[in-house]
């Protein structure tokens, strides 16, 4: 990584951004904590919850990305929506993609060349509701998601000794783009491939679709299927976990890629099964904030470590492709995940070492075999 | 648009809270109508200053159309300049006419203070009987075009140099936007407003169909937008907006 003197002269113009929302009002108070001087109180949950509603889509702050440690950094800006906890509750409104086109037209008046849609802000890209723009590019992030989920899937089965043609692969979500691209790239290499999804027409023609490469089953009821399935992919769009650990299978290995999580994450319920935070990368040369504040509410067991949606703009920036990559819904295929692999690795990004709510694996060794 | 369905009662109650609501809104303009007054001597040109004292007039003429309504309603307003709030407001203003400073002066007067104004009257506006709403919608799309007047020049202002222009708006944020929180904050510093008749008026607001966090909520939201439109970067308007009493 640079000298801070480099860093802190680098252009205010960002290469790219990541547009995005809070997980948690946890989250949006740690955000605040950071940006408030230490001689004033830290805002309680309801001054919050008062404060944050009003505030209209903007920049929260600028960050690099490097990748590798002598290579010259690029600049980015996180752009919150302020689309709270209890707006994603209510679904897909008016309000929640005004805001989220207003956090696209901030990205645009701060000259970002590409702009990735991260969690729930993807649907708009996802439902092709392209907003004209003059020069700044969209992607939804998820093709570089969907990357890190398998390759994360296939670390944790060779850390764990877990032949991946032995496994009944359970993909929760598995007709949005996430869960579909993740579904296609392990058809024909678990032993059972079962798809659960909400709309029961989109859900059969995947399965469909799938079954030609081997075996698979589908339903809308997940609760039967997590039972069944040694292996789960949860990448369901929930505005808070919806799937109890303690309700899978005793030894399931569980990818959870949904933001916010899926599966509600209790330390007791752990037991044989194991849990990893799925779709998440790191940067080689480093992921920096000029103020701290990302540092401060982006916080996770191993460091410059951030979200394949977020990523994909930074790789797509580094790599100079100024494309949009991921867009519409179910349009990423194996193939396309490939080339996002390739185009990542290009870029320093990393699968993140695997960790789950309690922290890293224990059998994790930084850097190992994870690229 | 009046959000009401149906048209609200005037009650004993509504009355009390419209003549608190008026009292600010009357001594607001006023502080306006002396602000814009003050400026006229910064402008070089006949032009400006003739564009300094059309603004004034109009401001009190906005105040004339307030005391209007308070007489419609049949409650007295009380008009206080030196009201603790307003006082701080007015002194912080003619410190920088003093200096001679007319971007900061704009930014007071018709960004900070009709941002406060346009978002409070279009709030009024929805919640109160159609004569009254008149009053408040058609002055707050006035006040709107003030807002509209200043954008232009404050977007050169900071084209000529970003880093300067910012550095200054967070000064008079930190002076004016504080101020301005406290007086739809949850706790007052000052004690009693000055002008509110009996006990403050923010706890009495939901007979009328208006909330305190709903009102100081709007004039934030209105007033970022306003910076958003400036060009001033979001993650700057965000630290200052995160500082401000609640």
């Amino acid at each position: 990584m640079d000298s801070e003197a480099t860093r802190l002269t680098l252009t205010s113009v960002p290469t790219f951004a990541a547009i995005g929302h809070l997980e948690s009002w946890d989250q949006i108070n740690a955000v605040y904590r950071a940006m408030r001087p230490p001689s004033l109180a830290p805002l309680s949950d309801s001054e919050l919850r008062e404060l944050v509603p009003w505030i209209p889509p903007r920049t929260v702050t600028r960050f690099h990305v490097a990748a590798a440690p002598a290579a010259h950094p690029v600049s980015g800006i996180y752009v919150d929506t302020f689309l709270t906890p209890d707006d994603l509750a209510l679904g897909p409104t008016r309000h929640l993609l005004a805001r989220v086109d207003a956090a696209i037209r901030a990205a645009e008046r701060e000259g970002a060349r590409v702009a990735t849609l991260g969690g729930f802000t993807s649907i708009l890209l996802e439902a092709m509701a392209q907003p004209p723009l003059a020069d700044l590019i969209l992607t939804t992030g998820n093709t570089l998601t969907a990357a890190l989920i398998v390759r994360g899937v296939e670390r944790a089965a060779r850390l764990l000794g877990r032949p991946l043609e032995c496994e009944t692969l359970l993909v929760i979500g598995a007709t949005g783009d996430v869960g579909s691209a993740c579904a296609r790239c392990f058809a024909g290499r678990t032993r059972r491939l079962l798809l659960a999804a909400r709309n029961r027409k989109r859900l059969e023609d995947e399965a469909i679709r799938l079954r030609r490469r081997g075996p698979v089953a589908e339903s809308t009821d997940v609760s039967t299927l997590l039972k069944e399935a040694t292996l789960i992919i949860a990448a369901a769009s929930a505005p808070a976990p919806c799937f109890n650990l303690a309700d899978c299978h005793p030894d399931a290995l569980i990818c959870d890629a949904g933001y916010p999580k899926n599966i509600r994450f209790v330390p007791e319920d752990v037991q044989r099964r194991r849990v990893f935070w799925g779709g998440m990368g790191v940067l080689g040369g480093g992921l920096w904030s000029d103020d701290g504040i990302l540092e401060a509410f982006y916080r996770f067991p191993s460091t410059h470590t951030a979200h394949g949606c977020m990523l994909e703009g930074a790789a797509l920036a580094i790599a100079e492709r100024f494309e949009p990559f991921s867009t519409g819904r179910g349009n990423i295929t194996p193939e396309r995940v490939d080339e996002m692999s390739r185009l990542s690795r290009a870029s320093g990004i990393m699968l993140a070492p695997l960790f789950d709510g309690a922290g890293l694996w224990p059998e994790e060794n930084a850097n190992d075999g994870r690229a | 648009m009046n959000t009401n369905t149906t048209a609200p009662s005037i009650t004993h109650e509504y009355r009390g809270v419209f003549a608190d609501i008026l009292s600010q809104a009357i001594t607001g303009e006023l502080i306006g109508m002396a602000n814009y007054a003050a400026m006229v001597r910064m402008y070089p040109d006949a032009e400006g200053q003739c564009d300094a004292v059309a603004h004034a007039a109009n401001e009190f003429g906005h105040s004339q159309a307030f005391r209007r309504a308070a007489d419609d309603l049949e409650v007295t307003p009380i008009v206080n300049l030196d009201a603790p709030y307003w006082q701080r407001l007015r002194q912080t203003f003619l410190r920088y006419v003093d200096a001679g400073d007319r971007i900061a002066c704009m930014v007071i007067q018709e960004v900070m203070l009709e941002s406060f104004a346009v978002s409070m009257y279009y709030a009024v506006a929805d919640v109160a009987h159609d004569k009254l709403a008149k009053v408040f919608r058609s002055i707050g799309d006035e006040e709107e075009g003030h807002v509209d007047h200043a954008i232009g020049e404050l977007q050169e202002a900071l084209a000529a140099n970003r880093e300067e222009f910012e550095n200054k708006l967070e000064v008079l944020h930190d002076e004016v936007m504080t101020t301005l929180a406290e007086m739809l904050g949850a706790r007052d510093t000052v004690g009693h407003c000055g002008l509110c008749k009996g006990d403050c008026v923010k706890g009495s607001l939901h007979h009328v169909g208006l909330d305190r966090s709903r009102l100081r909520g709007l004039a934030l939201n209105h007033y970022l937008r306003v910076l958003d439109r400036i060009g001033v970067r979001g993650d700057r308007s965000l630290k200052w907006i995160a500082r401000l009493p609640v």
